[in-house]
């Protein structure tokens, strides 16, 4: 017969975590694919911060005698058309695609929550204005949203991350205006009335918080996908502009000429997107796990 | 004294006065729905003495809840309006104020605890800072200030380790525990008056006698007047001064507890009584079955003309569905609006 160990059994459930570091290693027991995804997102960071010490190459400097040089000893992974260094290019390639996902979803977010917010939660006029606008932003694929924004902006980071951060707006002012709703009629919505408190305060301090799990778990979604759509941009040629090394536009520069003569030029972008999308959606996954309050106990 | 002769809120805002502290004339609240004109609360008074605790008993969509709700102008307009009638709180008019003096009022002067001790905590805000902020909001204190009286009132509201509590989210509380805070927060600012609306209806029988007794101890540590909805007679019995029973937005009766459980005047509040059910006391040609009264409330969009209660009374005749009984003076103290109150006392006695 089995014999139950109960202190094994509450080590489990998460009963022993202590500090910090225990919360963490909990973490990495009970969500090992998320633990994976963490990992990467945080080399993804570090990569992006301390490019300058990690590359032991200029990532703008061209050598002509080193044009399409295969991985080796000199270039780790090889060298593009110009003779510039692949993993130094891919290392700071991490920058411009951490600005991106990173810009883009903050500031859709932050767009989107004001606008779900306001919508939710006091309605009328303003929501149905609002709602159908959103209606028209949705009604357009997000990719094609960007193209006509970044088109239409202008090349440059700055720009890049406006289009894709305005596509997002409608899908996180949806949530929030969603979970607002009902959250509004929520008894302790009235309790915070009855106490004597402003229609403003309530909805800012009682409302939105409750609404940020599912915004947290719609951002890390939306960061993966702002990274995808920002490399599809520069692969379309739109995204930032030349000199600056992005991924996407590293994979579309020698797609077509170099995939079979050079096939690292394709191949080491595209594993870095890949790495960093997955990276976003494991950990997504995970902290959605992890804010589910019917998962929480 | 249903209608004591104290002379009504004339007093400044603020002055301790002998008068009631609470003076609801001619309260009507109206819902505009798209069934039809719905009078929840149709011509309702009463005074609330100081440190008094009053009753106000009736079924389900009598109105009692939406009472409570008008006095702190908290009914959602639309549907529903207050559309007549004067809310005087130490002789300053409620109705009459601006919605920034008003939120003055609520949970400084006038505060309300609400029946869903679950969902009427914000489940993402430590109850310490969801005291803290009631504290806050009605000013004069420090956060520091906030923080020690939060302290305090855990502490008087019966929480063991309120430092370990402060910290902890409603979901780390049972429900009588966030009852317990619930009644912190309503009380941090010693309200003049506190609306308990069904307080222990979502509760353990064993934590409702404890919730209440708190209220109660509470109540008269603060001095405090307390306005007690509740369906629940039993409730009533062991807490109220004086008691109100509603039935389909009116008052139908009025008395002293003591008065209102021995001689009750209307029929209705009869049937209520009889239908509590009681366990060693139950008489033989009663046990068995439990009394009920027959019927449903009336649909309030469409009310039966004469007495609204005629249809599920068997004391009923003609004149009760011709006319609605006038609200009168019964005996001393006992109001009640019944054609035949004189046969009721009788059939009491008898």
């Amino acid at each position: 017969m089995a014999v139950i160990d109960h202190d094994v059994e509450l080590t489990r459930a998460g009963a022993n975590v202590r500090g910090r570091l225990g919360s963490m290693l909990f973490f990495v027991r009970r969500y090992p694919l998320g633990a994976v995804g963490a990992l990467i997102m945080l080399a993804f960071a570090a990569t992006a911060v301390f490019a300058d010490a990690i590359a032991t190459f200029d990532p703008l400097t061209t050598n002509a005698r080193d044009s399409l040089a295969p991985p080796g000893d000199r270039h780790l992974l090889g060298a593009d058309f110009m003779g510039r260094d692949m993993l130094a290019r891919i290392i700071y390639g991490a920058r411009i695609s951490l600005a991106v996902g990173l810009g883009a979803t903050t500031l859709g977010c932050l767009v989107g929550m004001i606008i779900g917010l306001l919508s939710g939660y006091f309605g009328g006029w303003l929501d149905l204005t609002v709602q159908r606008l959103m209606d028209i932003m949705q009604s357009l694929p997000l990719l094609v949203m960007a193209l006509v924004m970044a088109a239409s902006l202008g090349p440059s980071l700055t720009n890049t991350i406006i289009a894709i951060a305005i596509p997002l707006v409608p899908n996180v002012a949806r949530v929030i205006r969603s979970n607002t709703l009902s959250l509004r009629e929520m008894p302790f919505v009235e309790a915070a009335r009855a106490v004597g408190m402003s229609e403003t305060r309530i909805a800012v301090s009682h409302v939105l918080p409750n609404t940020l799990a599912p915004l947290i778990v719609l951002a890390t979604a939306q960061f993966g996908s702002a990274i995808l759509v920002e490399s599809a941009l520069a692969f379309l040629g739109l995204g930032v502009p030349e000199p600056h090394p992005s991924w996407g536009r590293m994979l579309s520069e020698s797609a077509a000429e170099y995939v079979r003569t050079a096939p690292w030029l394709v191949i080491f972008p595209g594993v870095a997107i890949s790495a960093v999308v997955f990276g976003t959606n494991l950990l997504g996954d995970a902290i959605r796990d992890m804010l589910d309050p019917r998962q929480r106990f | 004294m249903g209608r004591p002769d104290l002379p009504s809120g004339s007093a400044t805002h603020g002055q301790v006065t002998p008068g009631p502290v609470l003076d609801v004339q001619d309260l009507r609240t109206y819902f505009y729905t798209r069934a039809g004109l719905v009078k929840a609360v149709d011509g309702v008074s009463f005074l609330l003495r100081r440190g008094e605790t009053l009753a106000i008993v009736g079924e389900s969509g009598c109105g009692k809840s939406v009472t409570a709700l008008s006095l702190l102008r908290l009914v959602a307009d639309p549907p529903g309006r207050i559309v007549g009638g004067a809310v005087r709180l130490d002789g300053l008019d409620l109705l009459g104020l601006d919605a920034a003096t008003m939120r003055q009022v609520r949970g400084k002067e006038i505060s309300m605890i609400f029946q869903e001790p679950m969902t009427s905590l914000n489940p993402v805000m430590t109850v310490g800072r969801q005291i803290g902020e009631a504290l806050l909001l009605h000013g004069a204190v420090s956060r520091e200030g906030a923080r020690a009286r939060t302290l305090e009132m855990l502490q008087l509201v019966g929480i063991p380790e309120p430092a370990q509590r402060v910290k902890e989210y409603p979901h780390q509380l049972s429900g009588g525990m966030r009852q317990r805070v619930m009644i912190a927060m309503a009380l941090a600012c010693s309200p003049k008056v506190l609306i308990a609306d069904e307080p222990t209806s979502a509760l353990d029988v064993t934590i409702q006698a404890q919730i209440l007794e708190l209220m109660a101890n509470l109540r008269r540590q603060l001095g405090s007047a307390m306005i007690l909805i509740t369906h629940d007679l039993g409730v009533v019995a062991e807490t109220a001064d004086r008691v109100i029973v509603m039935y389909a937005g009116r008052k139908v009766e009025e008395a002293t507890v003591d008065d209102l459980f021995a001689h009750p005047l209307h029929p209705y509040t009869r049937g209520l009584m009889s239908s509590i059910p009681r366990l060693a006391l139950m008489r033989r040609e009663a046990a068995g079955r439990l009394q009920e009264i027959p019927g449903m409330v009336p649909a309030l969009t469409n009310l039966p003309a004469g007495c609204t209660f005629a249809p599920r009374c068997a004391f009923a005749g003609d004149v009760c569905r011709r006319q609605y009984p006038p609200y009168e003076e019964k005996r001393d103290g006992h109001w009640a609006a019944c054609w035949h109150s004189e046969r009721l006392a009788g059939a009491a006695n008898g």
